[in-house]
C-alpha cells in the first residue's frame, strides 16, 4: 500500500479535461454528496473534490461521476475518461490500482 | 384519447419518500419553481445533482410545448391537455432516478464502467421530444440492463400530434431512438415497441399577412 495518496482535485482536473465531460458529480453515497454540498456552500469553502479515492488492501480504487455533453458518444467519453484517469496515475507508480470506475450520470 | 384523469400508466405517486430519494431531497414541484425563478439563488444540491439535471432538461422541453399549445383556439381544450402534461410530469419524476447500472466495455480488467438506466432514460426522452410533434410520456427499459449481451427491449409511450400520420412518426422515432442507444450504451437492443397513448391538438399557426 501506498503512503501517498493522488490528490483527488488533481484527479477531477484530468477528467474534466477529457472532451464531452461537462459535469462532475460527486461519487460519494447521495446522502453524504448533498451533505457536504450544503455545507460547502453554507461555509464558501472551495468545494470539496468529486472524485472518491480509496485505498484498499488489493489497491487504490477510484470512483467518478460524470455527465456528458451534447454532441458526444457517452461511451466513448466514459472510456476516454477511464483511460485520462490511467495516464494521469502514472504520475503516482507506488500507487497499484485496484479499480477505476466511472459511471455516466447524464447525457446531453 | 387519455381522459383528463386518467395517467398512462398507474403510479403510487404519494410515495414521498421515493420521490426525494431520487431527485436528491427535492420534490419535483421544487424543481419547477427553481426554473420558475431562473435557476436563481443557485442551489448547489440541484445544479450538483444529475438526477435533478435530468429531469429539470425535461420539464424545460415539456415547457416549450406547452407554451406552444397555449393559444385561443385551444384554450377550450385546456381540461384534456392538462391530462397528459400532467401524465408527462408525472414519469419525469419517476424516471429521472438513476436506475440500474448499465455496463460500458473496455479491455482493462480494473475498469468498471457504467451508464445509469437514469441517464440513458433521459437521453432517449430528449432524442424523442426532439422529433417534431411527438412528445414522449413513458420510457422503460426491459430486461436485464447489468447483463453484457442479454436482449434488451425498449417500451416508449407517447403523445402525438393530432393529424399526424401515426405509423410514419413511430418508424421515425424508433430510428431515432436506436441511434440514440447505439451512440450511448453498449446496448443489445431487441425491440423499441412504441404506443402511441394520446393525441394533442396541433398547435395553432399565427394568421398569414393575407388572411388578416
Amino acid at each position: 500500500m501506498s503512503d501517498v495518496l493522488p490528490p483527488a482535485d488533481l484527479v477531477d482536473e484530468a477528467v474534466l479535461a477529457v472532451p464531452g465531460v461537462d459535469s462532475l458529480y460527486s461519487a460519494a453515497p447521495l446522502v453524504t454528496a448533498v451533505i457536504t454540498t450544503a455545507l460547502d456552500a453554507l461555509t464558501s469553502r472551495p468545494p470539496s473534490a468529486s472524485t472518491v479515492l480509496v485505498e484498499e488492501m488489493s489497491g487504490l480504487s477510484i470512483a467518478v461521476k460524470i455527465g456528458v455533453g451534447e454532441g458526444y458518444a457517452a461511451t466513448e467519453v466514459c472510456r476516454q475518461v477511464h483511460d485520462a484517469i490511467t495516464v494521469h496515475l502514472r504520475g503516482y507508480p507506488e500507487c497499484e490500482i485496484a479499480k477505476i470506475a466511472v459511471t455516466v450520470a447524464r447525457i446531453g | 384519447m387519455t381522459s383528463p384523469d386518467e395517467p398512462f400508466v398507474a403510479f403510487d405517486l404519494d410515495s414521498s419518500d421515493r420521490e426525494l430519494a431520487h431527485l436528491a431531497g427535492h420534490t419535483i414541484e421544487e424543481l419547477s419553481d427553481y426554473l420558475d425563478r431562473g435557476r436563481t439563488p443557485p442551489d448547489p444540491t440541484i445544479d450538483d445533482s444529475p438526477e435533478c439535471q435530468i429531469a429539470l432538461r425535461s420539464l424545460q422541453r415539456l415547457r416549450t410545448v406547452q407554451r406552444s399549445l397555449l393559444s385561443s383556439d385551444i384554450e377550450r381544450e385546456s381540461e384534456r391537455s392538462d391530462g397528459w402534461v400532467r401524465s408527462v410530469l408525472q414519469h419525469i419524476n419517476l424516471e429521472a432516478h438513476s436506475g440500474r447500472d448499465i455496463p460500458i466495455e473496455h479491455p482493462s480488467p480494473t475498469a468498471r464502467l457504467v451508464v445509469t438506466e437514469g441517464a440513458v432514460r433521459g437521453i432517449l426522452r430528449a432524442t424523442g421530444d426532439e422529433v417534431s410533434n411527438i412528445i414522449i410520456g413513458r420510457c422503460r427499459l426491459d430486461g436485464d440492463v447489468s447483463e453484457p449481451g442479454a436482449p434488451i427491449t425498449i417500451r416508449v409511450h407517447a403523445a402525438i400530434c393530432q393529424g399526424e400520420n401515426i405509423p410514419a412518426k413511430a418508424t421515425e422515432l424508433r430510428r431515432a431512438l436506436y441511434a440514440a442507444l447505439d451512440d450511448h450504451t453498449d446496448l443489445s437492443i431487441a425491440a423499441i415497441d412504441i404506443t402511441i397513448r394520446d393525441l394533442y391538438l396541433r398547435p395553432a399557426t399565427p394568421p398569414s399577412e393575407s388572411e388578416k
